[in-house]
């Protein structure tokens, strides 16, 4: 019999109405509740935290800055959950580059359903609850295969319950399917259509091939919700800014939101503001910590990204250390509606260099 | 068929000489005959002299200490303690003549960046022809230490005939070339470069010396570290910063686990005081962790953490310590950037049952001579090959891996009557 989430009892808040204190009086009790659970729930957290911070006591009150967190590389190694077995309804891999270990994230019934109920929240919170019609930017073939979960595939499913019809704009081999979309756009008469994908597949497969094409599209209807790494953008020096003109120059697309999350957190999801900065939501926060003395640093100084979250009742995966460098930004600004606290990523922290003895051997390439 | 013609097109294609400038062309240099250098000349010994001398004064080397140590080490003073000690060794067997092996190919590594130097010059002391092959990407310092070389070179004829510095991306017929052409083959850089040289045929009357992936240590008495002084104490830190630091902990010599030799509060006590210390030198000189190593080694000491039977201790930024409670295997994995394991001992005897051929050295500090006399015998046939004081790790010592370098570089001719 497994607990409720904590974050169940957040549902009937709005999820950015709360100024960061009042935010924090709520969700601070709910995670030191959720160290408390998975200390004893899951033998391998409590070896962590004795080993680790041998000095945490659940019983005295922590602040949040002193909650035990786990490297999310963690999750890579090892099977960390807090229930039995036979409560697992589903496991979610990362998605990880070739070669690279994923990690695995079981989830049971209720962390899947408090996650899902979350992101209905948040969605609601940027497109109304009525369904919309909803063009994919990627291909079909994402999701056909339903019992591996990848990272993209989790990710096009999670939100393809908020449109409808939903339309896959590109084909199987990642090409834009111009007349297909056009089509799709002719015959749908909502004032408003969603779009969703992941940043890159937007910027491949939608921005760059109308760019080469010479061809644009109308989409000034369009909500384009995106997500996922910018390494690739950076590595062709395309800005956030730089991103949003030139999709605006193509498609005449206003309206577009970023968010960052990740698998090791379901449900910890940051949706971009109005200024574009990410913005936690009441389920979560987030602490910036010097990478090499891991304590907190003040807003405004990069660091590395914790994520903080009121969810995951079947792992622990409640504070988690990103190898995501970010900085906030500010809290509770006097400007916006939503309340609380946002910040920025900046990147990922670069991946060690393999420096040991047997480095000398480059990868074998044949000269021709 | 001309396969020289053949050579000579693909190695100006795909090897790029690093240093010196000038000079014949690489293919050509292949041809020419080894001098007729005798070991430790002295026109050898001057070129080296000159090489240290124009490192010492150069402020771009001066600024990284490995460099002033490989600098140092190639100084007049300490060619000359080869020669003596070469004199030693005729005396002690004057029935036999030594000669330069002739032509020497070096494989150098890429985690010691000055390694290839030290690798180099004794080669060169011995009277060899030498071709030094390194990895690809050179870090600014051994661009410098190349620099400096071909710059010597320009007034020291004998550097210019006899060595090239060279790179180019792994390729076995290049390699193979090399090894067709050298009497003895170098081989730094671990396991992997020594499995793939392995591959690429010698010549047959070649001889080769390969360094494998080594794992290293320090020992410590607990007690002699609670007897320090506090200047004493932040001497011994001072060592030990250089210890660990240099080349990020990831030389074969860096030492990747610590034993404390004492009982458990003595141990607690020294552990503390000792790592508070190195704390502060590491403040005080601005080290600052690689910021990818500082995140690899944190994921290394949670991951640890549910392996072994540990504590992890996360309050210092310039290393994270794991203390090892269990008797588990000790992974011989090296993670670098500022990450120490730690063992209690009650007696030094304690590591010999964690000893395996991989290891290399262990540096101590606070035994007596006849304690680690004691100890050594009982490695057998094992690992550990230098039992070393604390801050001496990297220190390039002729004798390597309980190999004699110097020999390796010449020729015996045995004389009877």
């Amino acid at each position: 019999m497994s607990i409720l989430s904590p974050a169940s009892e957040l549902l009937e808040i709005a999820p950015y109405s709360l100024p960061q204190q009042a935010k924090e009086r709520l969700l601070l009790p709910k995670l030191r509740a959720l160290t408390a659970h998975h200390l004893v729930h899951c033998p391998d957290y409590a070896r962590l935290v004795k080993g680790v911070f041998p000095h945490f006591n659940p019983e005295v009150s922590a602040s949040a800055e002193d909650l035990p967190f786990l490297p999310v590389s963690l999750f890579k190694e090892h099977d960390l959950k807090s229930i039995p077995d036979d409560e697992v309804v589903k496991i979610l891999t990362s998605s990880g580059t070739t070669g690279q270990r994923t990690s695995r994230i079981h989830l049971n019934h209720e962390t899947a359903r408090v996650q899902a109920a979350v992101l209905v929240k948040l969605v609601q919170h940027f497109i109304g609850s009525s369904r919309l019609p909803m063009v994919i930017l990627d291909h079909p073939g994402v999701v056909k295969d339903r019992t591996s979960f990848s990272a993209r595939g989790a990710g096009i499913l999670g939100m393809a319950q908020f449109g409808h019809r939903p339309f896959y704009a590109l084909n199987d081999d990642l090409s834009l399917n111009l007349p297909g979309l056009k089509r799709y756009l002719d015959e749908s008469k909502s004032p408003t259509i969603l779009l969703f994908g992941f940043t890159f597949m937007v910027w491949q497969g939608l921005v760059r091939a109308l760019e080469s094409a010479g061809e644009t599209i109308d989409l000034s209807r369009g909500l384009l919700v995106h997500s996922g790494g910018w390494k690739k953008l950076q590595d062709q020096a395309v800005s956030h800014e730089q991103f949003r003109q030139r999709l605006r120059e193509v498609t005449r697309l206003e309206q577009v939101i970023n968010f960052y999350g990740m698998v090791e957190q379901v449900g910890g999801v940051y949706f971009e503001n109005p200024l574009h900065y990410l913005h936690a939501p009441i389920y979560s926060d987030i602490i910036i910590r010097d990478p090499r003395t891991l304590k907190p640093v003040p807003d405004g100084t990069p660091g590395l990204i914790q994520v903080l979250s009121a969810i995951p009742t079947s792992y622990p995966g409640h504070s988690l250390l990103t190898e995501d460098l970010g900085v906030i930004r500010g809290v509770d600004h006097p400007d916006l509606a939503m309340k609380g606290r946002y910040f920025e990523v900046l990147g990922r922290v670069p991946k060690a260099e393999l420096r040991g003895c047997s480095d000398t051997v480059e990868p074998k390439q044949k000269v021709t | 068929m001309d396969t020289s013609i053949e050579i000579s097109s693909f190695l100006s294609t795909r090897v790029k000489v690093l240093a010196p400038f000038g000079g014949l062309p690489l293919s050509s240099f292949l041809q020419s005959p080894p001098d007729s250098a005798e070991p430790f000349a002295d026109d050898r010994i001057e070129a080296i002299a000159a090489l240290s001398d124009r490192l010492m004064k150069d402020p771009s080397i001066r600024k990284d200490p490995a460099n002033v140590a490989v600098a140092f080490w190639l100084r007049r003073a300490n060619l000359n303690r080869f020669k003596t000690s070469h004199k030693a060794r005729i005396h002690a067997a004057p029935e036999v003549v030594w000669t330069p092996a002739g032509r020497v190919f070096h494989v150098a590594p890429s985690n010691v960046d000055t390694l290839f130097l030290y690798s180099w010059a004794l080669a060169y002391l011995c009277g060899n022809a030498n071709i030094v092959r390194l990895s690809k990407q050179q870090p600014a310092q051994v661009q410098a230490l190349l620099e400096a070389f071909s710059r010597t070179a320009e007034s020291a004829p004998c550097l210019l005939t006899q060595n090239r510095f060279v790179t180019y991306e792994h390729d076995e017929e290049i390699s193979g070339v090399f090894s067709a052409w050298c009497d003895h083959r170098i081989v730094w850089g671990g396991n992997a470069t020594v499995e793939a040289l392995r591959k690429v045929p010698l010549n047959p009357h070649a001889s080769e010396r390969s360094f494998a992936s080594k794992f290293s240590y320090s020992m410590v008495k607990a007690a002699a570290v609670l007897a320090l002084a506090p200047p004493d104490l932040h001497q011994l830190a001072s060592a030990c910063f250089n210890d660990l630091f240099w080349f990020d902990q990831a030389a074969c010599s860096s030492p990747q686990v610590m034993f404390w030799v004492g009982s458990t509060a003595d141990t607690e006590a020294a552990s503390r005081l000792l790592l508070d210390a190195l704390q502060s030198v590491a403040d005080r000189r601005g080290y600052v962790a690689d910021l990818a190593l500082a995140s690899t080694r944190l994921s290394a000491a949670f991951d640890l953490c549910l392996r072994s039977e540990a504590t992890v201790d996360l309050s210092r930024s310039a290393l994270v310590t794991v203390q090892l409670l269990g008797n588990e295997s000790l992974s011989k994995e090296i993670c670098g950037g500022g990450y120490l394991r730690m063992i209690h001992l009650e007696t030094s005897l304690g590591i010999l049952s964690l000893l395996d051929r991989g290891d290399q050295t262990i540096t101590h500090f606070g035994f007596e001579r006849s304690e680690l006399l004691q100890l050594a015998p009982g490695f057998g046939s094992r690992g550990v090959d230098r039992l070393i004081p604390l801050g001496e790790a990297l220190a390039f010592d002729p004798i390597w891996d309980g190999f004699d370098l110097v020999e390796d570089c010449m020729r015996r001719i045995s004389i009877r009557i």
